[in-house]
């Protein structure tokens, strides 16, 4: 359904100095499939999603939806002709939604650009305010009237209605409260379910990525360091890096997590500019040895049978030269 | 004894709409050593109540209704502003949930850690910023020296809250009062920012207040809980009571609302329904009624007491179907001891 080959996003800084944001990521999202994709702040999860489907021009690499090559600089009528199948849920709820358009307008806005009759907008716009949990008639209210959740259910008929196939979920719930995250949660596998989307699910909570998805791609300096199906990155990593993370993981049980050392992993994420070659995580890896400073790990297929849980067929991937 | 003891606090904001009841009758005790964590969602009044304590909330328009706070054998609000404000960065620190505008954006990383030196300590200029990078050290920020020259935008949000951990840590406080320290970070800084609270906590013996919203770092942090919901605290006790006998359907409800390691793809999370009363006019019973699939009818006339385990664990519940007469619930703790109410 979706394809990236070797996608780079660079941002310019000046002084001839390059951000690799994205660099090089060559993934595949099935049919039908929720692809996860964790890394920290910085990580470059989101200038991933947005450069696919083309918030952001690509700097070089391939991406396909289908059968259809996606340019790397989308122009008016390309972003017309794709966010027909491909939409994105923004992370934050209340810079995402215009405050001055009435919910009418914001989640029809996709249809009238269309050219759909007003009315015709207003009855499917009342339809799916229903189907997002929401009251038909909020729909002359605006923005402010609502809370972080009723208006992340208001991000999602927006991209809903236009019936994408492919809807890239940039943090939809880390904005929102337990509680809520539930409701937000359930109601976007319902839709996957009735609408038989394909998401690109992107967050940094790790125990709701392992729920949600199928798979699981973690990244990491603009690079992903390992992916597979999401059960067994989440309770077989194979990567130090993913050890990391998990082991940082929190879970809401005291007895375990007092057991549980604090993470040993010291240092910070760093800024992918002026990238050397190498492991991208050497430098905070205790593994680390002289051939992580020098030869960049590929991400390469390892053998991933071992777990019988799985749905898919079991294909696991990670770059590291000691695994 | 109790090195805090908050009694009754009720704190309510006047607004153009009408009065907010932020705080509704809040009490709970901090143990020295003791790190106490005080969950709930936004707008429960977890802040709050801790603002309150630290003189933070801006009168008018708040206003602190009804409440002690007893500190070491004094009510801090009977106390007057210039008297509270010698606690204030001495025996009670501070941290933020956004370290990013909690600290002064003019102003040296070591002068904003010298500051409360130089208050409270009387320690010269020279002598306060030679402590400001000793502390920096402790909060193992690497070349302290350099650091301690730099403004806060050259800081990572880490570093930023390692700075304001130092900065608390200034005069030895006894208590340390952590808001929402960690939201703003990623899980693996995260889990340095609480080992560095837990590794100071050892080491100089304070209590920790710990405001959170998320129940796996209660889980790694807390001793004891209190869970707070619509400006009260619902449900109290050690983190294993809490946690493995919960007695609230609130506290049940937020359980079930997280991915456990357990549930897979197939089995839906649970939500918790709808969303927290308005604070403007509460309701006359229970706040959580409205939301709560097991509530009955005396729920949501009158207000439930707060019911006691009557062996002095300290787990207590303000729910009606802790009382004898109330039906069983799954995966509720009910009634395992004769349960009596409080005063």
């Amino acid at each position: 359904m979706i394809r990236t080959e070797q996608l780079r996003k660079f941002f310019d800084m000046g002084r001839g100095r390059r951000l690799h944001a994205v660099d090089g990521v060559t993934l595949k999202i099935e049919a039908n499939e929720i692809l996860g994709l964790v890394g920290e702040s910085g990580s470059g999860k989101s200038t991933f999603g947005k450069t696919l489907i083309g918030l952001h021009e690509r700097t070089s690499g391939e991406a396909f939806l289908g059968e259809d090559r996606l340019p790397a600089k989308f122009s008016a009528s390309d972003h017309l002709r794709f966010s027909k199948s491909m939409q994105m849920i923004f992370q934050d709820p209340y810079a995402s939604l215009n405050p001055r358009m009435t919910v009418l307008d914001i989640v029809g806005e996709g249809l009238s650009i269309r050219g759909e009759r007003a009315s015709s907008v207003r009855d499917r716009v009342a339809d799916w305010l229903e189907r997002v949990g929401l009251n038909a008639d909020h729909m002359s209210r605006y923005p402010h009237e609502f809370s972080g959740g009723q208006r992340q259910r208001i991000g999602i008929a927006r991209a809903m209605i236009i019936e994408p196939q492919f809807v890239v979920c940039d943090e939809p719930i880390s904005a929102l409260d337990v509680s809520v995250q539930a409701q937000v949660i359930n109601l976007l596998d319902d839709l996957k379910k009735s609408m038989g989307l394909t998401l690109l699910f992107i967050a940094h909570d790790l125990s709701m990525v392992r729920y949600v998805s199928d798979r699981m791609a973690v990244m990491y300096m603009g690079v992903i360091v390992e992916s597979g199906p999401s059960d067994e990155v989440f309770f077989n990593p194979l990567h130090p890096y993913t050890q990391f993370l998990i082991e940082a993981n929190p879970e809401p049980d005291p007895a375990s997590e007092r057991a549980k050392p604090f993470s040993r992993l010291t240092g910070e994420i760093s800024s992918p500019v002026d990238i050397k070659p190498g492991c991208r995580f050497a430098d905070r890896c205790p593994k680390a040895s002289s051939v992580c400073r020098e030869e960049t790990p590929p991400l390469k297929l390892v053998d991933g049978t071992r777990s019988s849980a799985t749905r898919s067929i079991a294909t696991r991937s990670i770059a590291c030269h000691h695994a | 004894m109790a090195l805090l003891r908050i009694q009754n606090l009720a704190v309510e904001f006047e607004t153009y709409g009408g009065t907010v009841q932020a705080v509704r009758g809040v009490s709970f005790e901090v143990d020295p050593g003791q790190t106490l964590a005080i969950v709930g969602e936004s707008g429960c009044g977890k802040s709050v109540t801790v603002q309150a304590l630290m003189d933070l909330i801006p009168r008018p328009p708040g206003r602190i209704r009804s409440g002690e706070a007893w500190f070491e054998g004094q009510d801090l609000f009977q106390l007057s502003d210039a008297e509270r404000s010698q606690f204030r960065g001495r025996d009670i620190g501070m941290i933020f949930q956004d370290p990013m505008t909690s600290l002064n954006p003019t102003m040296t990383i070591g002068k904003q850690i010298a500051e409360p030196l130089k208050v409270h300590r009387g320690l010269s200029e020279a002598a306060a910023l030679q402590t400001a990078v000793d502390l920096l050290k402790k909060a193992n920020i690497p070349e302290a020296e350099r650091r301690a020259s730099q403004y806060p935008f050259e800081f990572s949000g880490g570093m930023l809250q390692r700075a304001m951990i130092a900065q608390a840590m200034a005069c030895d406080p006894k208590l340390l009062i952590a808001d929402e320290p960690t939201t703003a970070l990623d899980v693996t800084i995260q889990a340095q920012i609480l080992a560095l609270m837990s590794e100071l906590k050892e080491r100089l013996g304070m209590s920790i207040i710990l405001i959170t919203h998320d129940l796996a770092v209660v889980a790694k942090m807390a001793d004891t809980v209190c869970v707070m919901y619509a400006g009260q605290i619902v449900e109290r006790g050690t983190a294993e009571d809490v946690f493995y006998r919960s007695r609230h359907p609130y506290t049940l409800g937020l359980k079930q609302a997280m991915p456990s390691r357990a549930l897979s793809r197939d089995q839906a999370l649970s939500p918790i329904p709808g969303s927290p009363p308005d604070l403007f006019a509460p309701p006359p019973g229970c706040g959580y009624a409205a939301r709560c699939p097991h509530a009955m009818t005396v729920c949501l006339q009158q207000e439930p007491p707060e019911w006691r385990d009557p062996s002095g664990s300290g787990h207590a519940a303000k729910c009606w179907l802790q009382h004898p007469e109330a039906p069983q619930v799954e995966g509720l703790d009910q009634r395992i001891h004769a349960l009596e109410v409080k005063e």
